[in-house]
């Protein structure tokens, strides 16, 4: 095997994980990622942000929420299928990821292989990949999301007409 | 006078290449591909092998613009060291229908086919056989992620 393909990521030190699922997706994320779990139903469609699909009010902010394709794509509309709406923390903040399950998985269970070099591509969010009950599963960050949904962008954009609300 | 076995691999509409014998270690014929998202489109899936997940180097796209045909997929399973010591590495090649092996002797050797251009970055040397030149793989160069 690849010396990079067999040079598995930790798992102890991020002792859990949360899997995302997202249509057939399986997206796993470090679980001291999440911050809470919210109904979409709390998801105010006014005003979207850039790439994203509404926003979600939580300790005293307004965080954008997004929504994803199979292909990690981000949707302008909400799923039907996807109801739970994770709130992943970033540096400005928080910001929502709808997804249809979420699960707890232990670290230990997980043998997460870094994207072979072949496949790396400067921009993607993906950390690695793993076998999920028997598939592929995508592992990422929510620093990584934030970056391919240009999260902090609307957060800071969304303090920002806070802040001049404030004064006005 | 030296001689040496290859596996001659098709890759598309006529275009065709080889690896060593040794180098491939494994045929999957109709192989069930996961595709990956984030990923060059040479490369966008990978194979569960033997517990690994292997990228699939997609050649023919890379080279040509245009996939193997879907229905006549075989992926053969590549092997290489970085060193002689070092522990093989493996990939997953994608190509068409079944590979062919065959004797290659020195005075077989030949240019690169001048097309496609990609071959200069991807063989590391040439043979001629049935009148046909058939460029050699540098495997640790195209899964190194040389070609995105």
């Amino acid at each position: 095997m690849m010396a990079e393909q067999r040079a598995v990521i930790d798992t102890e030190q991020s002792s859990r994980y949360v899997c995302l699922s997202l249509g057939r997706q399986a997206l796993l994320l470090p679980q001291h990622d999440i911050r809470t779990l919210e109904s979409v139903l709390d998801v105010s469609i006014e005003g979207r942000p850039v790439n994203g699909v509404g926003w979600l009010r939580f300790e005293k902010g307004r965080w954008p929420v997004y929504c994803c394709n199979e292909e990690l794509q981000p949707l302008p509309v909400m799923p039907l299928q996807q109801r739970i709406c994770a709130l992943l923390t970033c540096a400005s903040g928080y910001f929502g990821l709808l997804c249809a399950n979420v699960a707890t998985v232990p670290g230990a269970q997980l043998r997460i292989r870094p994207l072979a070099a072949a496949m790396a591509r400067p921009h993607s969010p993906l950390c690695g990949l793993t076998l999920y009950h028997g598939r592929v599963g995508l592992v990422s960050t929510a620093a990584h999301l934030a970056v391919l949904l240009q999260a902090e962008a609307a957060i800071r954009q969304q303090a920002a007409s806070g802040r001049q609300a404030d004064h006005g | 006078m030296a001689e040496a076995t290859a596996w001659i691999v098709d890759l598309a509409d006529g275009l065709c290449a080889a690896v060593g014998e040794r180098d491939m270690i494994h045929l999957v014929e109709q192989p069930l591909c996961e595709s990956i998202p984030y990923t060059p489109a040479h490369c966008r899936c990978v194979l569960l092998w033997e517990g690994e997940l292997l990228p699939i180097m997609d050649l023919t796209l890379w080279l040509t613009g245009q996939s193997v045909e879907p229905t006549c997929r075989s992926i053969g399973i590549v092997a290489w060291q970085a060193q002689p010591e070092a522990a093989p590495q493996y990939g997953a090649l994608l190509f068409s229908g079944l590979p062919r092996k065959v004797q290659v002797k020195d005075e077989q050797s030949c240019d690169l086919p001048p097309q496609p251009c990609g071959w200069n970055t991807v063989a590391i040397s040439c043979f001629r056989h049935h009148g046909q030149p058939v460029p050699i793989l540098d495997l640790p160069l195209i899964f190194s992620g040389a070609l995105t």
